[in-house]
């Protein structure tokens, strides 16, 4: 079979290449490295703060005593007037001032918090839920709330997450599952596309090259077109195959990973805590992976990949350069981009009818129906009925990309249009 | 029997006729050019007989059946354009372009192995084709048109690029595979460059055939119309004789002239004025005329316009 020979000699030259080798060994690394930056940007969140200097124009004379704020800030009563203050402020010898108005204990209080800018979300959620306590304890100090009724508005009210499995309880993991459903979307979009691309490249290369001529008068143009596709798809999947492997190693080695960044003694928990006990209260938690939304990855990545591959390979075989492709590649480009638009509304809401319909669509299903596998449990024959409608508009894809490619090929000098490509189709 | 036969061969793309109508026959064990200018169907023919496309009207038997994809295997092409992988190592190129003709990796491997050899190109297996000369790459692809031990080798104007060297190394390999029986089919529009070579023609233009046949009963039905004289003496003469009703003069230096006439009979004339003006004659040939001649005269009788740019090449 000659297709085997183009679609060897694809899969051959291309996995022996620098860019390749490169691209399957530091993608990992790299999110190794993203991953690690990440917690390690969250763990010092945790663990210390920017020295503040603060002053307070206090006018009710009994809030700021109440105030209770982490270490790194650095309190001072102002007894200046607020014009003193802001100069200070300006000067840059105070990073803010918090001006409690005399109204402070009645009714909605209003507050203001006046600073040179900047800072970050994290200084103001800490002054504001400080202020909060502060003014309600000064309030029912005042009121002479008994301490019983004070014990009542200090109690926190915490919602744990637990999903319940077979074997009993366990952490809910919707956060990390959805985090996984938008990852899912966006690798298989994006394999799509630079396998798409390579695919088109390709045959643009052989066109230039001129190599095409000689292959033509040796192979039938769709045994080259599909061999060409095939190759090009098994080497995205390898690529993908090495990269979950090395995340699967990474998921694993995740756990002791993060115990290096947390401190348990920083985070009110004993020295002995578990692992598990020490990841639940930093807020991560490790999903497991079922091997079935690893299937369907593979299966709608593939789908998805010869679907639009063979249309990136007939427009390939039209033009002569990649600027030319772009105008032709409108169409499909559009196909692709849709579901990426849905991708949120589907994930954050995976068992609506919305988020159903849309996955089910031949053009959307290789990105929608695996991030729902991965972000909920879909019933069997959901994937299932969205695999059979994919392989066949896989297969009239290929007849039009076919017939598109047999014309494409031969054709050099003008760029043709979007109508040349269809009236090629009609006569081809 | 012919290896090769076109029998009312018509392909239209749009609203031109590239090929009209064509029929020719290529018998085995000879050296068949297909002749014409630009755009006079060549490339079209030549797509039709390798089953790259197909034809409108009419059909194309090789070896007596229709053309397919049993016949590409059997047939080598070398298109006008060159082209070869660039990134891509020779001895695994060529490997594999012999596979797709339907060699087995172990033939496939002999015979490249074997070619390269015979170039004296052994060295550049392990080399990728952006590394070699443009001399070079013209041999690689000429071994990868024949490395499959095709019966009929397809050359689109073989000699374009070549330097004189290399263009001499491919005759002498043409001419030693159409020894051992190849059957070869030329496309040129140079027609000086193949006339040597061939056994048979087919001239084309406009996608019409207008001469087929034997190159040698060509030549002898159009006659033998061109006088050449050296001399050694006063040149008036030829201004004398190209007065004349029939003659003309084609070329003419200060002792060399070239003279076409109407009738062969009128060769002894021009021999006999010569000799009357008193000129030492030292040569004196009465020639074939030349393809070139031969096409621009039948071109102009029955077609007109632009012939041009290809009187210009």
């Amino acid at each position: 079979m000659k297709i085997k020979l183009v679609f060897l000699r694809e899969f051959m030259q291309r996995i022996k290449s620098k860019g390749f080798i490169l691209s399957t060994l530091l993608a990992p690394f790299g999110l190794v490295v993203f991953l690690g930056l990440t917690i390690y940007s969250v763990s010092l969140g945790i663990e210390e703060d920017s020295a503040q200097k603060i002053a307070i124009k206090d006018e009710t004379g009994v809030v700021a005593a109440l105030l209770k704020l982490p270490q790194s800030y650095t309190l001072t009563l102002a007894q200046t007037t607020e014009e003193t203050l802001r100069k200070q402020v300006l000067e840059g010898k105070l990073d803010g001032y918090l001006f409690i108005p005399s109204d402070a204990l009645k009714g909605d209080a209003k507050l203001t918090y006046f600073s040179g800018g900047g800072g970050g979300i994290n200084k103001q959620i800490q002054l504001q839920s400080a202020i909060e306590d502060a003014i309600r304890e000064a309030r029912l100090k005042q009121a002479n709330i008994p301490d019983n009724v004070k014990a009542i508005f200090a109690a926190n009210t915490r919602l744990e997450m637990k999903e319940i499995t077979a074997s009993g309880e366990k952490a809910d993991t919707t956060g990390a599952l959805t985090g996984i459903a938008f990852a899912v979307a966006f690798l298989i979009y994006m394999m799509m596309f630079i396998y798409g691309s390579l695919v088109m490249q390709s045959v643009i290369e052989e066109k230039l090259n001129r190599v095409m001529e000689v292959l033509i008068s040796s192979v039938r143009p769709f045994e080259l077109l599909m061999g060409k596709v095939l190759g090009m798809g098994a080497l995205g999947l390898v690529q993908m195959l090495a990269w979950s492997a090395v995340s699967m190693a990474m998921t694993t080695a995740m756990g002791p990973l993060l115990l290096l960044f947390f401190d348990p003694t920083k985070m009110n928990l004993p020295d002995t805590a578990s692992q598990q006990q020490v990841l639940d209260s930093a807020g991560f938690a490790i999903p497991e992976l079922s091997p079935m939304l690893f299937i369907w990855f593979v299966l709608f990545f593939v789908g998805g990949y010869l679907l639009y591959a063979s249309y990136f390979a007939a427009v390939g075989s039209a033009v002569e350069s990649p600027q030319d492709a772009q105008q032709l590649m409108m169409p499909i480009t559009f196909l692709i981009i849709i579901p990426m638009l849905f991708i949120n509304t589907v994930i954050m809401n995976p068992d609506g009818t919305t988020a159903m319909i849309l996955s089910m669509i031949p053009f959307f299903s290789p990105i929608l129906m695996p991030a729902r596998i991965a972000a909920t449990d879909v019933p069997f024959w959901e994937p299932a009925v969205a695999f059979v409608l994919l392989v066949f508009t896989f297969i009239g894809a290929i007849w039009v990309s076919a017939r598109i490619y047999r014309i494409g090929v031969l054709s050099y000098g003008k760029k043709p249009s979007m109508r040349d490509l269809i009236k090629w189709v009609r006569t081809a | 029997m012919p290896v090769l036969q076109i029998e009312g061969v018509t392909k239209r793309y749009d609203r031109t006729l590239a090929v009209n109508d064509i029929s020719f026959s290529v018998a085995s064990g000879r050296l068949f050019g297909l002749l014409g200018p630009n755009g006079a169907g060549k490339t079209t023919s030549i797509r039709m007989i390798t089953y790259i496309t197909t034809p409108d009207e009419g059909r194309v038997l090789f070896q007596g059946k229709p053309v397919g994809t049993w016949s590409q295997d059997r047939m080598g092409y070398m298109p006008e354009e060159r082209g070869l992988y660039k990134k891509m190592k020779i001895g695994e190129q060529l490997i594999f372009m012999a596979e797709l003709k339907g060699l087995s990796p172990s033939e496939a491997r002999k015979q490249v192995r074997y070619w390269l050899e015979r170039f004296g190109a052994s060295d550049w297996a392990n080399k990728k084709t952006e590394e070699l000369s443009k001399g070079m790459q013209q041999k690689v692809q000429f071994i990868s048109t024949i490395a499959h031990n095709p019966d009929l080798i397809i050359l689109d104007e073989p000699f374009s690029g070549l330097d004189p060297v290399n263009a001499e190394l491919l005759r002498e390999v043409i001419l030693e595979l159409k020894n051992i029986g190849k059957t070869i089919l030329f496309a040129s529009h140079r027609m000086e460059q193949v006339e040597q070579m061939c056994d048979d023609i087919c001239l084309i233009a406009h996608g019409k055939a207008v001469l087929t046949g034997s190159l040698r009963e060509i030549k002898r039905s159009f006659g033998r119309n061109t006088v050449e004289v050296e001399f050694e003496g006063s040149d008036e003469w030829i201004t004398q004789a190209g007065g004349l009703h029939g003659i003309s003069v084609k070329a003419r230096t200060r002792n060399r002239a070239e003279l076409v006439i109407a009738q062969e009979a009128q060769a002894q004339k021009i021999l006999q004025m010569a000799i009357g003006a008193g000129v030492a004659i030292i040569r004196y040939e009465l020639m074939e005329p030349s393809l070139n001649e031969i096409f621009i005269r039948t071109v102009a009788s029955d077609t007109p316009p632009s012939t041009s740019n290809f009187v210009a090449s």
